[in-house]
This record gives structure tokens, C-alpha cells and sequence, in this order.
């Protein structure tokens, strides 16, 4: 193999690879970036066994050429060395080339390194996935998803399952759903797909979904999403990410949101944010993050906080719209922090069932987004 | 690497072969065997056997999927290996992360443990639900020498592969493979017990100097005894080797053992094979009888080391008394 590239088209590419690398694998040659010279471009692929990334570099765009190959082939070189050299060579273009046992060498203007490689015969295969049952939706799209959602899993590894993101489709609507248990968030959109797609239970995990959302760009670019019996796979114009689905039946969240509420209030969304933000300061004891809220019509929304070594706070924030009973409600400010903080409206509508109910959140005209959290049990 | 490389354990290798033949794979297996028997080396050809391109119930060592498993590449097979003294349960955690991913219908997924009786109870018992919960496709394969070690639990959840006891003969044969010299071998091994404290034995840069010097120390003492004295005094006391007096005296032992056994005629028995030559010229000078007290003595003297006497004090006295008679 031998081919000579810009190096910064090379670095960005390595740069995406790399997000698949893991520092923990026992598996030496996954510490590697495998490295494909082709007639149609070169080929970067890293991989943990759970997250994969292949990443396509053409040997020309509209405007210039990028890469030359002079001989076809294959290597697995060592990431972390590769990553940080590449950021570091001098010269503009770089120069690739295999030689016998993988000795692969690298020269960037008088740089020349000689770097051990392993056999790319031994890397593991990409899933082969069967491409008919495509999904198309807008990077920008799967961004706002993933962001509004994934806040919400869960951390703790005894319950595998709610770590992940769950996806589902049903004729045209996407659902992403996440909860810890304490805490709930969907997201539904209307996608362009056949309409005879439809998946369910399919549930990536809230880090592959992290190291994903990491490559998608603010552009509205198209996403193709296709799902296999144990991968998913995203394809991103010449980024290939696929990730292994978890294993296990995702709860069935569908009852949870409660269909009727006793009260409804529409509030400002930044002013809220900031009275419990304010109030959270003095509720970190005990990392319990307990705050107050009591509405009612005349009063306004109250917020108060107390600690015993400290003090407490109270706040008053007017509502734009009240209906229905007064409410006396303790939860968790970070729940409700994360959720404000993600929100995409000025105003928000919080509707309540009871001081033992879930708090449902949604943006005032919006139903495709809606959060949940579960309350206190306070004396 | 097929699994006619290890001799000695056709029962073991029938067994799984059966089960590879007949596609009835167990989730969880425990190779037992003392130590030397080479269980994680049989660890991994039975899952090279499952993966293997070429046969079904055999690995080829060939194939990219063998290879793949002998270089530790094989993304489904997972070697836990530890190089600490116990196996945690953060360890065994991670394999249960690794086991939430979806696999697909045909996929296998194989872990192997080695040394699986240096699990903490808490490890054992968080291993415990994989054993009892087998989920399809999944297999482990535990390795031991100490199987008493072993939960009960967990024993009675896998299945049993006791591995053969190797015979001294084949623990030479695969000592000298590894490249070590024939009489020294012999020598290791009449020293210590099982392959793998010989092979530590043969590996130290002290053991053939030390059994040089012994020699030399013994022709010495034919010759020139007050010679002999100060030769001990410049090659043992005053050198590293001095840390080793006792397993001088077992050496000293060993080799007044083979006059007896020239003495009495039964040369095959020797150890000291290179020496054999002068053995025969010297076995005469003394009787049996002064041949075996020089014996008892060797031993007696390396008792008085652990009575605390000074290594020097000791050495000294012995090679006095082996002169003076």
C-alpha cells in the first residue's frame, strides 16, 4: 500500500475513527486504526466491538484532489501514536506506505516514520447489514433527539437496559425514549421512510449515542438510520457509525404519561430555569437536590429551598396561565434543570396530578417532547 | 495448534470433541489439572475449535479465524487474565457489560477465565448468575489447578474437563523442548516439584553456576582440601551465590547419591551425567558407607541453616568434615 494525502483531510478522519477506540480493550488489534488504500478512496475503520467507525476518504472533492494512491492495500497501525502524529507532521501532504511485515512508513517533508503495523487480516469484519430497510432523517433532527433525550438514562449498570436510548417506528414517527426510573424523556418526530419500516424495542447505548452525537454536524445533512438484528448503523455522508444494540426488553413506558392532569401552568421558561437554579444552591445536602414548589392562582409559582447549615430561599415567579387545583410539590432540582436546560421554547407547560404524580413537562406548543419526573415524598 | 499436541490427555480431548461434534457446546467449562497441565493453551484451542474455518471438531492453526484467537485478536473471544493475585469483581463486571450487547442468531461469544480459583468470593458469586442464566451462544471457559478453590456452585454449574497428570518423562521432554539443558533438568527437577517450579528453577542465573561450582568444589576437595576452603570462600561466601547455600547442600545431597548409585552399579540412574567420567575414576576412594554419611551429612548440615547457624559457619564445617572423615 503506499499513497500520498493532505494531512489535515487525513487528521479530521482520523480524528472521527478515533472516538471508536477504546483504552481498555484486551484485544490488541483493536487498538489499532485500520488503514484501506482503494481505487475509490481510502478507508479508516476503528472499533471497540461495540461502537464501529468507518470513515471514507475520496480521493478527490469539487474543487481538489486530496489523495493520490500509488499502490493498493491494507494496514492496522496503532491510534493513539497515529492520532497524535498526524496532528503533529509538518508538511502539508503525507506520504503513506506498507512495506513487508507492516512496517508502514510515514514521511511529511523531512519527517520520516517508521511505525510497526499489524495484520489487517485479522481485524474484525464490519457487520454486513442489509441496506433495504432505510430511515432518512436530518442530522440537525437527530441531534435535537438525541440532546432532548439522552440526559435522561440511566447510570448504573445493574439495569442494562435503561442505560440506552430506546428508538421505535411506527408509520412515519420516530420515538426516542429514556428513563431512569426517576425520570422520563421522549421525543417523537415525523420522518420520511417507507412506511412499511417499522422497528421497535431497538435500544443504543447512552454512550455510543454520546460519541455519535459528537460526529453529527449542526448542518442539515441526511442521516441514513438502518437497523439490523444486533447493530444499528448510521451513515453520515462518508462516516459509517454502527453501534450493537443492547440486549433485553426495554419497559413499557407508554402508561407512565399520565393522559389527564389536575393543574396546568404555563410559565416562562428562563425565568423558571433560574429561580431553581438559584434555589438547587442551598439543596445539595445530602446530594438529595430537594426543592419546593408550591402554585397556586394568586400567589404565583413559589420556589423555596432550605439547609440546615446554610439557610433557604424562597422566589416568586408569575404565571402566564393557570388552571385547575393548587399545588404543593417537592422533586429534584437536577432533574429539572436538565430538563429546562434542553428544552427548545420560551414557554414552558408543567402539568401536575398530585403531589405523589409524575410532573409532566412539555413545551407550550409542542406535543412531540415530553419529560417526566417523578416527585418527592416529603413530610 | 491441534489438539494432538497434548500428549497424555486423550480422555479431556475426546470429551470436547464429542461436544463439538455433535454440537451440544455446554455455556460454561472448568479445565483442572495440576500445575503444568496445559490447560489455558487447551482453552484456546477449544475455542479455536468452534471458530476454526477448517474442521468442526478440531483447530487448524491456519485459518485467519485461528490465528486471529492465537494472536488474542478475536473480537468475540474474551481472555481474562490476571496478573494480580485474586480476580476482582470489577473484573467479572466488565464481562457482564460485554455480555448486554445484543448477539446475532448464529454469533458465539467465549470467555475465558484462567486461573479461575483466584476469583473473590464476591467475583465467584457475581459469575454465578452468567452460570446459572446461561444465555444462548455464551461460553465460558474456566481454567484451575486448584479445584478445590472453586465455589461449589460454580462447580456444579459447568462442566468438568480434568486434565491428566503429566508424567515426569513428559515434564523433561517439555522442559528440554523449551531449550533447557538435559542435566540440568534432571537436576531441577529432583529439586523441586512440578514443571513449574522446575522451569522458575531452571530460568534463575544462579542454579547452573551453583551447580557448577558445587562440582568443583567437590573435585577440589579430592585434590587439595585447604585449596577447597578458600576456593568455597571466593566463589560462594564472598558472591551472590551465597544466598543459596542451602540448595547447595541438596545439591551436594544429589550428587553423593549418584556415587552410591555408581558404587552399586546402577548407572542409568544418575543425574550428574556430564560428571560420569570422573564419578567412575573417584567412586573408589571412598566405601559405601563413608559415601552415604557424606550424603546424610549434606542434608544434616542444610537442617542446621534453618536452625539459624551461619550459611558460612555451616559450609565450612561441612566441607572440614568431608575431608577429615
Amino acid at each position: 500500500m503506499k499513497f500520498t494525502i493532505n494531512t489535515s483531510t487525513l487528521n479530521h478522519h482520523i480524528q472521527h475513527a478515533a472516538k471508536a477506540i477504546s483504552n481498555r480493550t484486551t484485544i490488541p488489534i483493536l487498538t489499532g486504526i485500520k488503514m484501506e488504500a482503494t481505487n475509490v478512496g481510502i478507508y479508516l475503520t476503528a472499533s471497540d466491538t461495540n461502537i464501529s467507525i468507518q470513515t471514507h476518504i475520496p480521493l478527490e472533492d469539487e474543487e481538489h484532489v486530496i489523495a493520490e494512491i500509488t499502490a493498493t492495500g491494507s494496514v492496522v497501525l496503532p491510534a493513539k501514536l497515529l492520532t497524535e502524529l498526524i496532528r503533529k507532521l509538518p508538511n502539508k501532504q503525507v506520504e503513506v506506505e506498507v512495506k513487508d511485515n507492516f512496517q508502514t512508513m510515514i514521511r511529511s517533508g523531512q519527517t520520516e516514520v517508521e511505525i510497526n503495523g499489524l495484520d489487517p487480516e485479522e481485524y474484525p469484519l464490519l457487520p454486513s447489514i442489509n441496506e433495504n430497510n432505510t430511515l432518512v432523517i436530518s442530522s440537525d433532527i437527530l441531534k435535537l433527539m438525541i440532546k432532548e433525550t439522552i440526559f435522561s438514562v440511566s447510570h448504573d449498570e445493574s439495569a442494562a437496559i435503561l442505560t440506552g436510548v430506546m428508538f421505535s417506528l411506527d408509520h412515519g414517527k420516530l420515538t426516542f425514549t429514556a428513563t431512569d426510573r426517576h425520570r422520563l424523556a421522549l421525543k417523537e418526530m415525523h420522518v420520511e421512510s417507507a412506511a412499511d419500516i417499522t422497528f421497535k424495542n431497538i435500544v443504543v447505548s447512552g454512550k455510543n449515542l454520546n460519541e455519535l452525537y459528537k460526529i453529527l454536524s449542526e448542518q442539515s445533512e441526511a442521516i441514513h438510520i438502518i437497523v439490523s438484528d444486533n447493530q444499528i448503523l448510521f451513515k453520515i455522508n462518508n462516516i459509517l457509525f454502527y453501534s450493537r444494540i443492547l440486549d433485553g426488553v426495554y419497559p413499557d413506558t407508554t402508561r407512565i404519561i399520565p393522559a389527564q392532569s389536575k393543574t396546568d401552568v404555563i410559565v416562562n421558561k428562563q425565568k423558571l430555569l433560574q429561580a431553581i437554579d438559584r434555589a438547587s444552591l442551598l439543596s445539595r445536602e445530602q446530594n438529595t437536590n430537594i426543592v419546593k414548589m408550591t402554585v397556586d392562582e394568586n400567589n404565583g409559582i413559589s420556589i423555596s429551598s432550605s439547609s440546615s447549615t446554610f439557610g433557604k430561599i424562597n422566589e416568586e415567579i408569575k404565571m402566564d396561565e393557570f388552571s385547575g387545583d393548587e399545588v404543593n410539590i417537592s422533586f429534584n432540582s437536577k432533574y429539572m434543570l436538565d430538563v429546562l436546560k434542553v428544552l427548545d421554547a420560551e414557554q414552558v407547560k408543567i402539568k401536575f396530578t398530585g403531589a405523589m404524580s409524575p410532573i409532566l413537562i412539555t413545551p407550550e406548543d409542542d406535543n412531540e417532547c415530553v419529560f417526566l419526573i417523578l416527585p418527592y415524598r416529603t413530610g | 495448534m491441534p489438539f494432538d499436541q497434548f500428549i497424555g490427555q486423550g480422555n479431556a480431548i475426546t470429551m470436547l470433541r464429542r461436544s463439538l461434534q455433535q454440537d451440544m457446546l455446554s455455556h460454561a467449562y472448568l479445565f483442572s489439572g495440576v500445575p503444568g497441565t496445559p490447560k489455558d493453551d487447551m482453552a484456546i484451542v477449544f475455542a479455536q475449535a468452534m471458530f476454526c474455518l477448517l474442521h468442526d471438531d478440531d483447530a487448524c492453526g491456519e485459518c485467519m479465524e485461528c490465528k486471529k484467537i492465537e494472536h488474542g485478536n478475536h473480537a468475540n473471544i474474551n481472555i481474562l487474565k490476571s496478573d494480580t493475585s485474586s480476580i476482582k469483581i470489577d473484573e467479572i463486571r466488565d464481562i457482564k457489560q460485554k455480555l448486554e450487547l445484543k448477539l446475532s442468531e448464529s454469533e458465539k461469544k467465549v470467555f475465558i477465565i484462567t486461573d479461575a480459583d483466584k476469583m473473590t468470593t464476591p467475583a465467584a458469586n457475581s459469575m454465578l448468575k452468567f452460570l446459572e442464566e446461561p444465555a444462548s451462544g455464551i461460553i465460558f471457559i474456566l481454567t484451575t489447578s486448584n479445584m478445590k478453590s472453586i465455589l461449589p456452585t460454580i462447580r456444579s454449574r459447568s462442566q468438568w474437563v480434568p486434565l491428566a497428570v503429566m508424567s515426569n518423562i513428559t515434564v523433561r521432554d517439555t522442559l528440554v523442548k523449551e531449550g533447557f539443558s538435559v542435566v540440568l533438568v534432571n537436576t531441577a527437577l529432583k529439586m523441586t516439584a512440578g514443571i513449574d517450579s522446575a522451569r522458575n528453577l531452571l530460568q534463575t542465573n544462579w542454579f547452573a553456576e551453583l551447580r557448577t561450582v558445587m562440582i568443583q568444589l567437590v573435585k577440589e576437595c579430592f585434590k587439595n582440601p585447604i585449596a577447597a576452603s578458600i576456593y568455597a570462600q571466593q566463589k560462594i561466601i564472598k558472591s551472590t551465590l551465597s544466598e543459596y547455600i542451602d540448595s547447595m547442600f541438596d545439591l551436594f545431597a544429589l550428587f553423593f547419591k549418584d556415587f552410591i548409585y555408581l558404587g552399586g552399579g546402577k548407572e542409568t540412574h544418575i543425574l550428574f551425567e556430564d560428571e560420569k567420567q570422573w564419578m567412575l575414576e573417584h567412586v573408589h576412594k571412598h566405601t559405601m558407607e563413608r559415601w552415604m554419611e557424606l550424603m546424610h551429612l549434606a542434608l544434616e548440615s542444610k537442617k542446621r541453616l534453618r536452625y539459624n547457624v551461619s550459611p558460612q559457619l555451616a559450609l565450612e564445617k561441612f566441607l572440614f568434615n568431608m575431608k577429615g572423615g
